[in-house]
């Protein structure tokens, strides 16, 4: 919503300096967003009238005018405009003079002629954006005087955001009584000229449809001068809150919705068949709007109807079949009460927002339609001649909305802001505010006045009173609260445990977005179908991501195109997953290692890219944190993932997740060169199993004997470890790993590994015997079962 | 018997010039066997002994070891100093250039947003409030309805939601988990809700998606002026100094009364008032449509941008720095 200064002043008799307007209307909670002047600065430009147009001598295009500014002598300019002719009235930018982007005119011989100054366009006085010629100034202006006095320009144009529930204040009528109400001033009636009405000139009306609109009026006006040029005053007005001149009526109409706040239609009514009835569309009908638009109605569509056609498409646009043109002398001019949510849904169902279904999508003020149907009325007969028919009115009695009282209670002032306001003061922020309030016992039954239709309840004229009162008048007051254990805090902690752990791991956080394109989503989403948007912004981010990997692997790809050799990145977020009509939002960890294990040092034996183990340290580290001691890495194939290089990750027999090396093909596909390896865990699954046991470690020996074995590489690690723990018994303190290499003399499909087979006893010690017994049968099983062989 | 003694006299001089005289440790060794091992010169003494009077033995025996303690007294005195000076050897040899870059893993970072969130948790966590999390995908009920915001309301339209089929979109902001919380717990209660929103814009202010940070105490006796001490309190601890903020009354379908909250912060070289978020008391249909008996309880929420809160705290003026995940900038974390 814009308006301007002085338009304002108009209605309100206040002199204020506009950056403390604004600060006031911030402060109750109308928005400034800007403050600028309704033109540039440029001084020493005049009314001129042209007196005289001879050719310029030396060039074709140019003329050499004589100009009368009300000096002694008129003065010789050279224009080049189109629309140069004798008697026209222009600004003259005399020489001295500065016109916008420091242009400063001088005495200038141009093609050999003296011109003595310049005759400019809207565009050279920074008035508008595009002009077909000079800015012709009406015949009644007075030469010589400053065209900043003429025009009115030392005015500036405010901008505010308004809110929703504002709709009482898209019109300048609407601002003033904000002002008047932060000010304490009294807002005078807008006064109108009276005009003669001849009542036995009515044109018929009838709603069919009251629920879309409870009162609807209008009236005839014969002999009207459309192809009147609006005058100055009010196109200017119209300029400024960025409204184009269409044609006289239709700048009436708009001047008076600028100005009011009601929407107005003028329809030529020898273009009407019968009468008016506003009524719902039946299937089928179809109506070319104003702007050309070809809509097909249905019914649900309200419209305003003659006899046999729609004509207009109701609060939002008027038709092509019943406009108004040059030759138009007989106009059925309408005023209207929609309502809102009608307005809104046809406003959205066709795609078409106009000043009007903005204002009647928001509300307007549901007394205003004949006090602007006069005043707009009063404005063309007073400009344009004409002769005012009776107005034809209908209120629906069932839909027209009812006045309301709310009860206020002293108390609740108190209970909800925490202050005591003095009763004087709150009955004197409600008269300013238009509201009419009744001491009653406890408080005041307020009478809501028509416009502030956002005022429903007890809590509604509390923060009026507040706003008014000013919030910055509320002191803080400290919360007193009984005291709480927080059980969620605890599970937040862990949470943050993990994060610090990737930190410490070496990870880089990323946030990705949670929708992604649907490309990079098919390449992992191993199967699972995403979420897709209706109305997504861009096809790169449409689909809701099944898995936070394409994410990852973007950002993967954005470094690596910046000359990144390595990346080791984690994220955790929502994954979304369609199971059963339902959607499952799990949040998830991913992880991705690309490039060597460590970052580039001296001292290093050499470049080692990270690989499924290096990841696989970090997955365990995870899962370490919630104490799982029963993981394991079953290998399974991923659409994403090296199919021999691959896992799917489970905790107590239970998948979580999966790791594995991308696919060489995938990232041959999406160019990433180093190697890269993936993982993901789901979460929710991992609830914190704190151990609540320890045991006290053994006083006895530990008996400690190595086997180097040869083994087929088809036999995964976990089978040959449970099997030795299965032999072992409890004596088996620990087995693990220490080498595992592959040479010719092994064969191609086996390789060797080194065991380390830790045996001890919780209450005595072990005598050799029964170690190297044990160790035999470890030995004669694996070479049973395995057919692994014993190596040197 | 002299000779002996004379012998072993003479051999205590001798060893003592050898270890005076010997240059290191390795010599040392030498000279120990030499004098004191199996086949060494006193042993050899000792040996002879057998040939001695039975009077005479024991007054030689403890003669000559008394020689031979002193023979080993010398030898550790010299050791100690020869390897004393052989360790202030090799510390010469082992000085390292500790300027030299350290070796191992890199260090790993949080995104900002995280870091910020962690803030922002960590003052309501102390005032007693419980972190609730909630889908992102959510019903149009949760996030509009319920909040007082029905349909064709012009505040819905302003939202510019992403949807899905039927009613199910995008949460436009974390206030559904208000509602989520409100029908899970009995008041009174405190919760924050983090999270992620999701709004049709794109442009160099606004991301289609971003954190909120939204806050909902309900209690028999909160009002408007707790609301605006628990905001000071949390601006307070949030910038670590008393910053100058204020409330200015704006418009939520689900408070009543309802507030911006600005923070006055240098940018650049002026001073301006940057909005922090919405803030109220909850509106009582809101209450209501949860079960919760408005003339009995209250409630104060607010919805603060982390985002925004993660900018200025970093002095980040381009808000896709945050989304890009570009490492060079992360790593500064």
């Amino acid at each position: 919503m814009k308006f301007n200064k002085l338009w304002l002043k108009e209605i309100i008799d206040i002199d204020i300096d506009t950056v403390k307007l604004a600060e006031q209307l911030t402060m109750a909670g109308l928005e400034v967003d800007s403050i600028e002047p309704v033109a540039p600065n440029f001084y020493g430009v005049v009314v001129g009238e042209v007196l005289e147009v001879t050719p310029h001598p030396n060039a074709d295009k140019l003329t050499v005018c004589k100009v009368n500014i009300g000096a002694t002598e008129n003065l010789d300019i050279v224009c080049g405009a189109l629309n140069v002719r004798e008697k026209i009235k222009v600004p003259v930018a005399v020489v001295g003079a500065e016109l916008p982007n420091d242009f400063k005119i001088k005495k200038a011989k141009l093609r050999g002629v003296d011109s003595f100054g310049m005759l400019c366009s809207a565009v050279e006085l920074g008035l508008a954006e595009n002009s077909d010629g000079l800015l012709e100034l009406p015949s009644d202006a007075l030469v010589g005087v400053d065209i900043r006095k003429y025009l009115k320009l030392d005015d500036e144009l405010v901008e505010i955001e308004l809110t929703a529930n504002r709709g009482d204040c898209l019109s300048i009528l609407g601002i003033a009584r904000e002002v008047a109400a932060i000010n304490h001033i009294h807002l005078a009636p807008i006064k109108s000229q009276s005009f003669q009405v001849n009542n036995s000139d009515v044109f018929p009306i009838t709603i069919t449809a009251d629920d879309g609109c409870p009162h609807y009026c209008g009236r005839i006006i014969r002999g009207v001068n459309n192809n009147l040029d609006t005058p100055i005053w009010i196109k200017e007005k119209l300029r400024r809150l960025g409204e184009s001149s269409i044609s006289f009526v239709v700048d009436i109409t708009n001047y008076v919705m600028l100005e009011l706040g009601q929407p107005l239609h003028a329809f030529d009514l020898s273009k009407l068949d019968g009468g008016i009835d506003v009524r719902y569309a039946r299937k089928g009908e179809k109506l070319e709007l104003l702007d050309g638009t070809n809509i097909e109605l249905d019914d649900a569509s309200l419209v305003i109807a003659d006899k046999n056609k729609p004509v207009a498409l109701a609060g939002v646009m008027g038709g092509n079949n019943s406009g108004m043109d040059k030759e138009t002398q007989d106009i059925f001019l309408e005023s209207a009460f929609f309502v809102p949510k009608k307005v809104t849904i046809q406003s959205r169902r066709f795609n078409i927002h106009t000043d009007s279904s903005y204002r009647y999508e928001r509300g307007v003020d549901y007394n205003l339609q004949l006090k602007a149907l006069e005043y707009a009325t009063a404005l063309i007969i007073e400009i344009a001649g004409g002769e005012a028919g009776a107005v034809s009115e209908i209120v629906s009695k069932e839909h027209f909305p009812e006045s309301i009282e709310i009860l206020l209670l002293r108390d609740s002032i108190k209970k909800i802001l925490g202050i005591s306001i003095e009763d004087k003061d709150t009955n004197d922020i409600l008269l300013s505010l238009g509201l009419k309030p009744e001491t009653v016992a406890d408080g005041w039954m307020v009478k809501v006045p028509s416009w502030r239709f956002d005022l429903k309840i007890e809590e509604d004229l509390v923060e009026e009173v507040a706003r008014i009162y000013g919030y910055h008048r509320i002191p803080e007051q400290k919360i007193v609260a009984e005291l709480g254990v927080d059980g969620s805090a605890i599970a937040r902690i862990d949470r943050r445990r993990l994060y610090a752990l990737m930190e410490d791991l070496g990870y880089n956080e990323a946030i990705t977005y949670s929708f992604i394109d649907e490309k990079t989503q098919a390449l992992f989403g191993n199967g699972d179908l995403p979420l897709p948007l209706v109305n997504p912004i861009s096809s790169e981010l449409s689909v809701m991501r099944t898995t936070l990997w394409p994410g990852l692997i973007k950002v993967l790809q954005y470094n690596l195109k910046r000359q990144k050799q390595r990346a080791r990145l984690f994220e955790i977020g929502l994954r979304f997953l369609q199971k059963d009509g339902v959607v499952e939002q799990n949040s998830v960890i991913a992880g991705v290692l690309c490039g060597d294990l460590y970052p580039q040092q001296w001292g290093m034996r050499q470049k080692e890219p990270a690989d499924f183990f290096d990841l696989k340290n970090d997955v365990e580290a995870i899962l370490k944190l919630y104490s799982y001691d029963n993981v394991e890495f079953v290998p399974k194939s991923h659409q994403a993932l090296h199919p021999k290089r691959s896992a799917q990750i489970k905790v107590q027999g239970k998948p979580i997740g999966f790791i594995g090396e991308l696919h060489p093909l995938l990232r041959q596909q999406l160019n990433l060169n180093e190697k890269t390896s993936l993982f993901e865990i789901d979460l929710s699954f991992l609830i914190n199993e704190l151990k609540r046991y320890a045991g006290a470690p053994s006083r006895f020996p530990k008996v400690q004997r190595d086997i180097a074995i040869a083994i087929s590489k088809e036999i995964p690690w976990s089978q040959i470890k449970q099997k030795i723990v299965d032999i072992s018994g409890e004596l088996l303190q620990n087995v693990y790993l220490f080498d595992v290499y592959c040479n010719e003399n092994i064969g191609l499909d086996k390789h060797s590994m080194a065991i380390r087979l830790v045996f001890q006893s919780s209450h005595r010690t072990l005598v050799d015997t029964e170690v190297e017994s044990l160790v035999g049968q470890i030995i004669s099983v694996l070479q049973k079962t395995f057919n692994a062989s014993l190596r040197g | 018997m002299k000779s002996s003694l004379d012998n072993a006299d003479q051999i205590l001089k001798e060893a003592a010039n050898a270890v005076n005289t010997a240059p290191d440790i390795h010599a040392i060794d030498i000279i120990k066997s030499t004098y004191l091992g199996k086949k060494g010169k006193l042993t050899d003494i000792l040996r002879k002994l057998g040939g001695l009077s039975e009077e005479e033995r024991p007054k030689v025996g403890q003669e000559i070891n008394l020689i031979k303690e002193k023979i080993v007294n010398i030898i550790n005195e010299r050791s100690q100093i020869l390897k004393l000076a052989e360790i202030e050897a090799n510390l010469q040899q082992e000085s390292i250039d500790v300027t030299l870059p350290s070796r191992g893993q890199a260090f790993g970072s949080n995104h900002p947003i995280t870091k910020v969130q962690r803030m922002l948790e960590d003052f309501f966590i102390k005032m007693g409030f419980t972190v609730v999390e909630g889908p992102e995908v959510e019903t149009e009920f949760y996030n509009f309805t319920a909040l007082n915001i029905p349909e064709h309301h012009p505040a819905r339209t302003a939202h510019d939601t992403f949807y899905f089929h039927d009613d199910t979109i995008l949460r436009t902001q974390t206030s559904s988990l208000q509602i989520r919380s409100m029908e899970k717990m009995k008041p009174p209660l405190r919760i924050i809700c983090p999270g992620k929103a999701f709004r049709r814009d794109n442009d160099a202010t606004h991301a289609p998606m971003f954190h909120q940070l939204e806050m909902l105490m309900v209690d028999e006796s909160v009002n408007f002026a707790n609301l605006k001490w628990l905001i000071s309190k949390f601006i307070e601890s949030f910038f670590k100094e008393k910053i100058e903020y204020r409330f200015r009354p704006s418009y939520f379908p689900f408070t009543e009364p309802s507030a911006e909250v600005d923070v006055k912060w240098k940018v650049g070289d002026s001073w301006r008032w940057l909005e922090l978020g919405g803030c109220g008391v909850v509106h009582p249909h809101v209450l209501e449509t949860v079960g919760i008996d408005p003339k009995r309880f209250r409630g104060l929420a607010f919805g603060f941008g982390i985002d925004r809160l993660a900018m200025i705290y970093y002095g980040i003026d381009d808000i896709r720095l945050l989304f890009e995940n570009d490492l060079e900038f992360l790593e500064q974390f």
